[in-house]
């Protein structure tokens, strides 16, 4: 247990940067599947460290495709016009998180809904024993940082839970893990983020040496796993590039983060995305995103818990009168009528 | 029978337990998991409850509801097993007034067990129609952590507070309880303890520990049994799994900005599910080709945005001098939804 304050120089003494780096071989990174070893290696590091950097483990071209797919979507909205995006009211997929820097929403298509990214199985092979059985996808946005955007704060994701009693939280297993992964090679210069290890377990009032972070260059397909407890800062951006990182939040079934995602849609991904992803990388992983998903396109909650209108037939088009385009289509389907029976109209 | 328990009137109009009551309520909720307090609310406000749910729902009879709970999602009304109904109410008249969602006594009760940020996680009404059977025993949610001898040690995470829309007794059949139930490990532990059951009179509600071991008994009566359910949790708890294609607070952005300041933190999730909904309006991917500037006028058939801001949360003050200390990760009291760190606490 660490109190108050730690020097650089104890720092690297006691936490080589090793110890919480892995590298999955070339074959583990085929099979999806890491060795009896050195997953005991990582659940080892990440529980001792709150963090844990995997070396290679999501597809290069993989990050690629995001990559240009964020540009298309975001790219043209330049600075100030993400600055202006931002002050919009919500709902709102552009959120600032200080000076520079943006989270947005990312809407999970294209590239952003394949299962080899969010349900990526080396990464699922790490977490789901962590985060038990009902593991879900909690959030999913990119953070952008604009050249000159200063250091963070050092902040935790999310404080102790129960913290009134301030021994419960640092000691209970983790509860969410927030996995960055850059969308560039992500040198010092430009800024990757920097965590303090073994802060998970320290108690609210521990604060941390800004010296004493611990940061190392972050490539494309690299990705780096926070306990959620896990004091992090962004590092600043010196440099003259746009830095984009893609961040997944996986949480157990219960968890909320009201703070960081209030009033947004996250993870957000269509019905009719979701309705293509394979079975296996579905429940419980996307439980939360379909969650939303149902309650949501399909117009507002089923408003008339009453019978039908009188008169109204389902079956027949010719009975139902007029239909608001963003209304549930009368004949059953779940869909809107502009989506449905309303689309020929 | 400690664990049941009469609010005086002077209580009840104060708004206050005495002091003597109110620690002994807190050790039975500890010891049992669960009490029933008699006589919280009115039975004015009781009728008024059972007059706006016979409104939204009164005309549903069992066939109905049958045939409304095999629709498609979005569906506020699922089944909850034999001929028994959960169905989220919307927050009209009654439903959305603060004195029935933060009674003072309940919130004074259930603050310093859910922490200051409380929030109100759902309100629904449970309809057991007569001929519904004795539901199986059941938690409301499963122990946090699974880790063996953890989720049974920590504290209450949330409590379901049922209040009975009509007299109930042992023939339409309340909720029945394992006592002490919160601190099983495992269900199994029903066979090795009696249920206890007792009738319940308008005016009356039940806290339960939301791991605490219950079961709706038979309706053997001829009258539908309307029980509205509030659940409030700790900041950090959702309770997505009993509200499968639905959300659990519906209330109107319009309703919604019209609460008193005090109680708005409380009802965010209300709020943030109202905003939710209008999410998929925007096609956020076609924001590039949008180009922000010129700015558009928000079109007529959008006006959701002010009265969105207009709603927007725990606005404590205008006046940042009169917010006392705010913690870096708390929302922001100027009501802008981000983090106090990344908005006025910036530059403390």
């Amino acid at each position: 247990m660490h109190h108050g304050r730690m020097t650089t120089a104890a720092l690297q003494l006691e936490y080589p940067l090793s110890e919480w780096v892995i590298a999955p071989s070339a074959e583990e990174r085929a099979r999806g599947q890491f060795s009896p070893e050195r997953l005991r290696e990582a659940h080892a590091a990440f529980r001792q460290h709150g963090c844990l950097l995997l070396r290679g483990a999501l597809p290069v071209s993989l990050i690629d495709d995001m990559r240009a797919e964020f540009d298309a979507r975001y790219g043209v909205l330049g600075f100030s016009g993400m600055m202006e995006q931002s002050r919009r009211p919500p709902p709102n997929p552009v959120d600032p998180r200080g000076e520079a820097r943006f989270e947005i929403t990312m809407r999970m298509s294209g590239a952003f809904a394949r299962p080899e990214g969010f349900a990526n199985p080396l990464l699922r092979g790490i977490l789901a024993p962590l985060l038990g059985g009902d593991m879900q996808l909690n959030s999913f946005s990119i953070v952008v940082s604009y050249p000159g955007a200063a250091m963070q704060q050092i902040h935790r994701d999310h404080g102790h839970l129960f913290a009134s009693e301030p021994d419960i939280g640092p000691n209970l297993p983790v509860y969410a893990v927030n996995v960055g992964v850059p969308l560039i090679d992500v040198d010092l210069e430009i800024g990757p983020t920097g965590v303090w290890p073994t802060s998970h377990r320290w108690a609210p009032n521990v604060e941390a040496d800004p010296a004493a972070v611990s940061v190392c260059p972050i490539k494309r397909g690299d990705c780096i796993l926070i306990d959620y407890r896990t004091l992090h800062t962004g590092m600043p951006n010196r440099s003259a590039q746009v830095r984009p990182i893609l961040y997944m939040v996986y949480a157990r079934g219960w968890f909320s983060d009201e703070a960081t995602h209030f009033g947004v849609n996250s993870p957000d991904m269509p019905l009719e995305e979701y309705d293509k992803i394979p079975e296996a990388a579905r429940k419980p992983l996307l439980y939360r995103a379909l969650s939303q998903a149902v309650r949501s396109p399909r117009g507002a909650p089923e408003r008339e818990a009453r019978a039908p209108r009188a008169g109204l037939n389902p079956a027949d088009p010719a009975s139902w009168g007029k239909v608001g385009r963003n209304d549930a289509c009368p004949c059953g389907s779940g869909k809107k009528y502009k989506q449905c029976h309303g689309r020929s109209a | 029978m400690d664990w049941i328990v009469a609010v005086s009137a002077g209580e009840a109009a104060s708004g206050e337990f005495d002091p003597e009551t109110d620690s002994r309520l807190r050790a039975a909720f500890q010891e049992h998991g669960c009490v029933l307090l008699r006589g919280v609310f009115s039975s004015a406000t009781i009728d008024a409850m059972h007059r706006e749910y016979a409104a939204q729902l009164g005309a549903l009879d069992l066939a109905a509801m049958r045939a409304q709970a095999e629709k498609p999602p979005p569906n506020r009304l699922i089944g909850v097993g034999g001929a028994r109904y959960d169905v989220t109410l919307r927050m009209n008249g009654v439903f959305g007034n603060p004195e029935v969602l933060a009674n003072p006594l309940l919130i004074k009760f259930l603050r310093p067990l859910l922490g200051k940020d409380m929030r109100l996680n759902s309100l629904t009404v449970v309809v057991s129609h007569p001929g519904s059977s004795q539901q199986q025993a059941h938690r409301d949610h499963n122990h946090l952590f699974s880790e063996p001898g953890l989720g049974p040690s920590l504290p209450v995470y949330a409590v379901n507070v049922a209040i009975p829309l009509i007299d109930v007794d042992l023939e339409t059949g309340p909720t029945g309880v394992w006592l002490g139930s919160h601190r099983f490990e495992h269900m199994t532990s029903v066979q090795a303890s009696a249920m206890v059951a007792i009738p319940w009179q308008r005016g009356d509600c039940m806290l339960m520990d939301y791991r605490l071991l219950h079961a709706g008994l038979p309706n053997r009566g001829t009258q539908p049994r309307p029980v509205l359910y509030l659940v409030y949790g700790r900041r950090w708890f959702a309770d997505d799994v009993n509200h499968i294609n639905r959300i659990p607070l519906d209330m109107a952005l319009e309703r919604y900005a019209e609460l008193p300041e005090p109680v708005r933190p409380m009802l965010i999730r209300a709020y943030t599910h109202a905003v939710r909904l209008r999410w998929p309006e925007a096609d956020w991917s076609s924001l590039a080709a949008q180009r922000i500037e010129p700015r558009p006028a928000p079109p007529a058939a959008r006006p959701l945005a002010p009265a969105v801001v207009q709603a927007a949360p725990p606005r404590a003050t205008a006046d940042s001098a009169n917010w006392g200390k705010t913690g870096r990760n708390e929302p922001c009291p100027c009501g802008s939804g981000k983090k106090y760190k990344h908005c006025h606490g910036r530059n403390p």
